[in-house]
């Protein structure tokens, strides 16, 4: 990228790296890391025109979920989706293409003025309490 | 870009100039009808034949430091368009209204300015956005996270929007506007 001129660097991080997750310890500091390296390369090559970016997606609906109902709640699988949806503030989970979408924009151009910055894709996770 | 934004509604206040023109053209480039609101007529008489040659594009003159005046421009928008898709909280300006350099009356007048017709602007659009299930964007600061020096009034202003914006994200979940 330095060679080129310049480029884009995207961390998938997770809304586990800045709020507190029951159970995810190993998992949470390792998205927490992901976001600090996130502002630390884009502070060191701002001058190489690389610009480094997160995203922070809560619960999106993956195969990785599905196998984890099936193998976790086996026969309940509808059941615990329905429940795991209901818990967000939007009440279902997010679509891989709407991740997607937002990376898209982050690596385009359009994005030229964006730099280290972690950008929580959560439907209201993080912000929307009580 | 293609965002699927054609023949949506959406009004910017202070869009005829500056960042808020900018998200007009935008808006115009995607195929969207970008209604401009701003007070100075003759910046936004010039957009609008600007992006006119492209579609559609609704002006209307207006100072927004009345409620009364902000209820107009939604009306506006609605009679001209009969629809409203989203609204771009835009208008503003960092008026360096300090804690000594500054009165009382002064850092109102500027909340005024920066502040206030956020508000009502949304208030205004509410059943509209209710209707075509539409979106709220505002336009906030660093000065909200980050103190300038001599401009309590903007940062405060935009300290608030930030605590706005979530607050009526928490408040219009239930009708999947945001």
């Amino acid at each position: 990228m330095k060679a080129s001129g310049g480029g884009v660097i995207l961390n998938m991080a997770s809304i586990a790296g800045s709020a507190g997750l029951a159970d995810r310890f190993a998992y949470a500091t390792s998205k927490g890391a992901v976001i600090a390296m996130t502002y630390s390369l884009a502070r060191d090559y701002v001058a190489s025109n690389i610009r480094c970016n997160c995203i922070s997606p809560a619960r999106v609906h993956t195969a990785f979920v599905d196998g984890f109902l099936s193998r976790t709640y086996p026969g309940r699988e509808t059941e615990m989706f329905e429940r795991l949806s209901k818990a967000q503030p939007m009440g279902r989970m997010g679509e891989p293409e709407e991740v997607a979408s937002l990376a898209l924009f982050l690596c385009s151009d359009e994005a030229a003025f964006i730099t280290g910055v972690d950008y929580p894709l959560d439907g209201g996770f993080l912000n929307l309490h009580g | 870009m293609d965002l699927h934004l054609k023949d949506k509604v959406i009004l910017i206040t202070g869009g005829a100039k500056g960042i808020g023109a900018a998200i007009a053209r935008t808006c115009s480039q995607e195929g969207a009808v970008p209604f401009i609101v701003d007070r100075d007529d003759e910046s936004g008489r010039r957009l609008q034949t600007e992006l006119r040659a492209g579609g559609p594009c609704g002006l209307i003159a207006v100072d927004l430091s009345t409620a009364e005046n902000c209820s107009h421009a939604i009306a506006q928008t609605l009679q001209e368009f009969g629809r409203l898709d989203a609204l771009v909280n835009n208008a503003g300006v960092n008026d360096k209204i300090g804690l000594e350099r500054g009165t009382p009356e002064d850092y109102v007048a500027s909340l005024h300015r920066n502040l206030v017709h956020f508000y009502s602007m949304a208030h205004y659009a509410l059943p509209y956005l209710k209707q075509s299930q539409g979106a709220i964007v505002n336009i906030g600061s660093k000065t909200a996270v980050t103190g300038q020096g001599n401009t309590s009034g903007y940062a405060s202003s935009k300290g608030a929007i930030m605590a706005l914006t979530r607050e009526w994200a928490a408040e219009l979940l239930p009708y999947k506007s945001g």
